[in-house]
């Protein structure tokens, strides 16, 4: 009989494949995936059929949108805001950010992302989308810098009517909490953070912190889109 | 008592009351109002009795003023090339004239042919080039103008009125219903707001290589964003003007392994200069905030040119470069939103 209670996978090969092997070996498994890279999007969804039909649970810590910071960031965006800026400095490649920009987004509650133009070059690109947050139509840009001049790190950046909201999370290997700042007619206000990484955040939290399937599938349509992309 | 240089400005309007007004205020030892002039002969007559200049009658007039030796110009742009020619072929001693300097490329040639046929200095009032912050970046500069691959200029600005009121204690002007968003404002918006970061982002750009704009779009309550591609860097502008109290003026530049980021102040803030930060091999290095700012800066230049010294200012055809960038972006910029609003 399988011991093992929780399963961890490195995300940055075949992943779903080997997350369909570990759910299949028993009941009641908890399968962590540990930031999930681009696999093979069809594999993803067919790990979500899996999951659908054991009893297994499923798991991603994902370095950026997982930041504990991200949850009281959201809570704070003005319902307001036309119009937000992804910003990724980055030393890997430029697919790999884009995910994890279009992570953030789900993460920060937008819907319906759609592609409109992309300006895509050897070391940086620019991509233009559209997007609802809670059914208001509003822009977003991606911008990706491949630099080794700063720490990796993710930048998004809300813009309201009357209020601005940037948030600045760092890779995992940065020994820096996030910082989410807000701005209003109230004043300037720095949101609490702690230092504690995506992956520390979610194994504490295992119990009750478990992908749902719209998720897992949200990953892969996610997953699709930064391929079709063709990026760096 | 040493000589000061006598200055004529054109237009008595927001630009000459806040900006070039408090800083000639600030170096009256080396320089003097001679003259204003504007089309409204009320509005010249009472800027000239409250900073104790003349007022004169005509343009006409202000260029035969022999005590007026440098013009500052800060009419509409329509009237920019004509003035500013008019001044050089007058014998004016320089011409510091407001951005844009012009509304269409020709308009910028002829401004150069005669300033080249002239020897007459030329400044363009973009006021960031003359920043101390920079100046002191040039080294950085240099660095990254071989190899920017991304450029990132975002400018987030409450009401101008309230800067404009600060900076010259006017009575509150009216601000009016805010720019909409139909197609051609995208246009104004290239040539009145990102103009302001245009020269220093050509200085990052590839030289010789065309832009091309890729995507452009505007958002509430006011705001654009445009896609630029040259040669392989891209370049982001985008500006947002919001009822909010905080204003904040950015632009990043980075290489695969420097980055800069410069934070302006707002337009018509008097308050010293922009900090920039650059990130080079694991070490952050900050410059400013300096005394001086870029308005200063101008005059600055201007001071040590006539003083026959070597001042630190663009040469013509960078200007007419600088002009011709900002017209391209937002030409092309335009085309994509009719095409767009089109369908």
């Amino acid at each position: 009989m399988d011991k093992v209670d929780v399963w961890l996978i490195d995300g940055s090969g075949a992943w779903a494949n080997a997350a369909m092997g570990c759910a299949g070996r028993g009941s009641g498994k908890i399968v962590v995936v540990v930031d999930p890279g681009m696999d093979d999007p069809d594999s993803i969804r067919q790990l979500t059929a899996v999951i659908e039909k054991g009893s297994s649970r499923i798991a991603m810590i994902e370095t950026f949108p997982g930041n504990p910071a991200l949850p009281g960031f959201l809570r704070n965006l003005a319902d307001s805001v036309s119009y937000m800026h992804f910003q990724a400095w980055t030393t890997g490649n430029q697919g790999n950010a884009v995910l994890s920009q279009l992570r953030l987004a789900r993460a920060l509650g937008l819907e319906d992302i759609s592609l409109r133009d992309i300006c895509a070059l050897p070391d940086s690109c620019l991509l233009s989308f559209q997007a609802l947050r809670s059914g208001c139509r509003l822009s977003l840009r991606f911008l990706v810098t491949a630099s080794s001049a700063l720490p990796a790190r993710h930048v998004i950046r809300g813009y309201a009517a009357d209020a601005l909201a940037i948030l600045t999370v760092y890779d995992r290997n940065t020994a820096r909490p996030a910082e989410a700042l807000l701005t209003d007619a109230s004043g300037q206000h720095l949101l609490p953070a702690i230092y504690e990484t995506a992956h520390r955040f979610m194994l504490r939290n295992l119990g009750n912190q478990t992908a749902s399937l719209t998720e897992l599938t949200a990953f892969a349509d996610d997953v699709e889109l930064t391929r079709s992309l063709g990026l760096n | 008592m040493a000589h000061k240089i006598g200055v004529g400005i054109v237009g008595a309007g927001v630009v000459s009351q806040s900006i070039h007004l408090p800083v000639l205020a600030r170096r009256c030892d080396d320089f003097a109002v001679a003259a204003i002039w504007d089309v409204d002969p009320v509005a010249s007559a009472l800027l000239a009795e409250r900073c104790g200049a003349g007022s004169s009658l005509s343009f006409e007039d202000l260029l035969n003023d022999p005590q007026v030796e440098v013009l500052a110009i800060c009419s509409p742009v329509r009237f920019h090339a004509d003035q500013v020619v008019r001044g050089m072929l007058a014998g004016k001693r320089a011409i510091l004239c407001e951005k844009p300097l012009a509304t269409t490329v020709e308009e910028a040639r002829r401004i150069s042919e005669v300033a080249k046929a002239t020897g007459v200095p030329l400044l363009v009032g973009a006021m960031h080039v003359f920043d101390p912050a920079w100046i002191a970046l040039r080294d950085q500069v240099d660095l990254l103008a071989a190899g920017a691959i991304s450029i990132r200029s975002n400018i987030v600005l409450p009401p101008n009125a309230r800067f404009e009121q600060w900076a010259s204690e006017l009575d509150g002007r009216a601000t009016g219903p805010g720019p909409s968003l139909q197609p051609e404002t995208i246009r104004s918006a290239v040539l009145q707001v990102a103009i302001h970061d245009l020269p220093l982002i050509r200085a990052f750009l590839p030289k010789g290589r065309q832009i091309k704009v890729i995507a452009a779009s505007l958002h509430e309550p006011f705001g654009y964003s445009i896609s630029v591609a040259c040669g392989e860097c891209v370049l982001d502008l985008s500006a947002h003007f919001y009822s909010g109290w905080q204003p904040r003026w950015e632009l990043e530049v980075a290489s695969a392994a420097v980055a800069v980021h410069i934070e302006f102040p707002p337009s018509f803030v008097h308050a010293g200069s922009s900090v920039a930060t650059s990130w080079s091999g694991g070490r952050a290095t900050v410059l400013g905030p300096f005394e001086a700012n870029g308005y200063e800066g101008e005059w600055n230049a201007i001071h040590t040119l006539l003083r026959g010294e070597n001042a630190d200012i663009p040469p013509v055809e960078d200007i007419v470069g600088d002009f011709q960038l900002a017209l391209d972006i937002a030409e092309q910029a335009l085309t994509i939103l009719v095409r767009e609003y089109e369908q």
